[in-house]
């Protein structure tokens, strides 16, 4: 007599078309790795996600790394999903903001605050180069690296959260075959997403700051997962906007339930006055600016009177 | 020279669990007092309130002492007591300032003869203050502290008078309160105004227990909202699973 624990996982056994074994009780025994089978194949009909955050991260503090948290729960939440890794993009000088201290600074206070993070990291590829990069071209970079890396096998797959079970997974994929290596596995490779507060969704309004093909790419070949309070206004603007609304499918809005309205502007004016910055960033990042000095007044005096380098170019390219 | 007045800020309270924003209230609370130019803080207690108070979902007294003290290790002038959540029964706030003030009193330097917390020598000029002065021990809390002294039969009338007079409050300001409208509405605490600092945190917080537990009772992170080491207690003695204790 052979049992099976559903009738589901008969079906999908059969699929594996691995050894049949039977114990002596007459009830089908699986092998580790026909297990695995089942288990990845549950897994791999989700869409695998790395979230990337552009920004200044002037400093960067609890409410940007809290980002990465909930818009992980969310994303896992929704079934469809599974959330391989967080990048933090810190910006890089030639953006030109006011009151931007140098890209090596912000990306050690980032590295800084990831340290005791399982899955979010600092990436400085942004921040070195010589120009401003706009955010299109950033995701492009990333999901290019994700897509040279899942071809090949033998190099290091995108970190997952249980480190056992990354080599279990190379091994099998060599078992399915020379074909799968020469087709790109679309439904394999992880797919980047923008992680962004409200603020940026509404920056798109802004003239000169985004071109619109960006925008339009941004939502439609990659996606948007955007942490809101005010969840109504950012339906409102996605409606209002016929871009964001021909992809809205693609633009995931989740609630910030709860105001942690910790903004790395008022760290730096807290700083200014002598005030306590305890609690709302990593207190590593908190001793690395104590012991660099890094906020004053005359920090917050750089670039006054200098054009933001999207608008910069932008408005250029306009005109041309 | 003009001295300072010493203040060591008390909060009371459930902190089941204790959050970033619980730690923050002392920061913000000793900010302003600073920059008032007349105070020093030179002391943070916070103390857990009794399992007797019967709150719902309250975790066992020694889990929430514990937490609160990991979460102070990398603090250098906050500490827990758990003396309050070791008595026999739940008491009012005011007995809890009570006790904490003459533990004040008695670990100054100059307490030998009966009359506490007076000056006994005189500087050789006769004129600038030099020995330690008493330090006042203020009630720290959220700003809707001063809405629940309306609460009929909530506080004590005699209560409410001595935490404003003989000891004084700090509130800080969460989003949707207005404390002056509190004082205004109360004889009581106009009366004693000067002595309920009233401190606005400008990073608008809304951070409560209530949420992590119902975050971890869902499964979700609750990562950067608390530290870290109390993260990893809560997980591993299993509270706030939202099973049934």
């Amino acid at each position: 007599m052979v049992k099976f624990r559903n009738a589901g996982d008969k079906e999908k056994i059969s699929q594996a078309s691995g050894e049949e074994k039977y114990n002596e009780q007459g009830v089908r025994v699986f092998h580790l790795d026909q297990q695995l089978q089942v288990l990845t194949m549950e897994n791999s009909e989700k869409t695998e996600v790395v979230l990337l955050a552009c920004g200044s991260f002037n400093p960067i503090t609890n409410m940007h790394l809290r980002l990465f948290e909930l818009a992980k729960d969310y994303m896992n939440g929704t079934g469809k999903y599974r959330v391989i890794k967080g990048v933090i993009s810190p910006v890089g000088d030639a953006y030109k903001k006011k009151g931007l201290i140098s890209a090596h600074h912000r990306v050690i206070m980032a590295e800084l605050a990831t340290k005791n993070s399982e899955w979010v990291e600092v990436d400085t590829w942004e921040s070195l180069q010589k120009d401003w990069v706009e955010t299109l071209k950033v995701l492009r970079h990333h999901q290019e690296k994700l897509e040279a890396s899942s071809c090949d096998p033998q190099q290091d797959s995108p970190r997952l959260e249980r480190p056992g079970r990354k080599r279990k997974w190379a091994e099998q994929r060599q078992d399915f075959g020379q074909k799968e290596l020469l087709e790109p596995k679309t439904k394999d490779v992880p797919k980047v997403k923008l992680l962004c507060g409200a603020d940026l969704l509404e920056s798109f309004g802004v003239p000169n700051l985004w071109k619109r093909e960006d925008i339009t790419r941004i939502v439609g070949d990659y996606g948007l997962i955007c942490i809101t309070r005010a969840g109504n206004d950012a339906e409102k603007f996605i409606y209002e906007s016929d871009a964001l609304w021909k992809h809205r499918n693609n633009i995931h809005l989740v609630n910030e339930w709860i105001t942690n309205d910790i903004s790395s502007t008022k760290i730096r004016r807290a700083l200014r006055r002598g005030q306590s910055i305890r609690y709302l960033v990593p207190d590593l990042v908190r001793e690395y600016i104590e012991k660099h000095d890094l906020y004053s007044p005359e920090s917050e005096e750089r670039n006054v009177g200098v054009v933001l380098a999207p608008l910069q170019k932008n408005t250029a390219e306009a005109n041309s | 020279m003009k001295s300072r007045i010493p203040v060591v800020l008390l909060a009371c309270g459930s902190f089941n669990p204790i959050t970033n924003m619980h730690l923050r209230l002392f920061e913000v609370a000793r900010d302003h007092l600073h920059q008032t130019g007349m105070y020093k803080v030179i002391g943070g207690i916070i103390s857990p309130v009794n399992d007797n108070y019967r709150k719902k979902d309250l975790v066992a007294a020694h889990h929430r002492v514990a937490m609160a003290r990991l979460a102070l290790q990398t603090s250098d002038w906050i500490r827990v007591d758990p003396w309050e959540s070791e008595q026999a029964q739940w008491m009012e706030t005011v007995k809890v300032l009570r006790h904490h003030h003459s533990e004040l009193l008695r670990s100054l330097p100059q307490t030998e003869g009966p009359d506490h917390g007076r000056a006994h020598s005189l500087a050789p000029t006769g004129s600038a203050l030099v020995f330690p002065a008493v330090p006042e021990l203020k009630l720290l809390c959220g700003a809707d502290i001063l809405k629940t002294f309306q609460t009929p039969n909530l506080w004590k009338e005699a209560h409410i008078q001595e935490i404003v007079e003989k000891f004084g409050m700090v509130c800080v300001s969460r989003t949707g309160h207005n404390p002056k409208e509190y004082i205004s509405g109360s004889a009581i605490l106009q009366r004693y105004q000067h002595n309920i600092h009233l401190v606005r945190e400008p990073v608008q917080n809304e951070l409560s227990s209530t949420y992590i537990r119902r975050a971890l009772s869902q499964g979700q992170s609750v990562k950067y909202l608390l530290p870290d080491a109390v993260i990893t207690y809560i997980k591993e003695h299993n509270l706030y699973t939202g099973d049934s204790s």
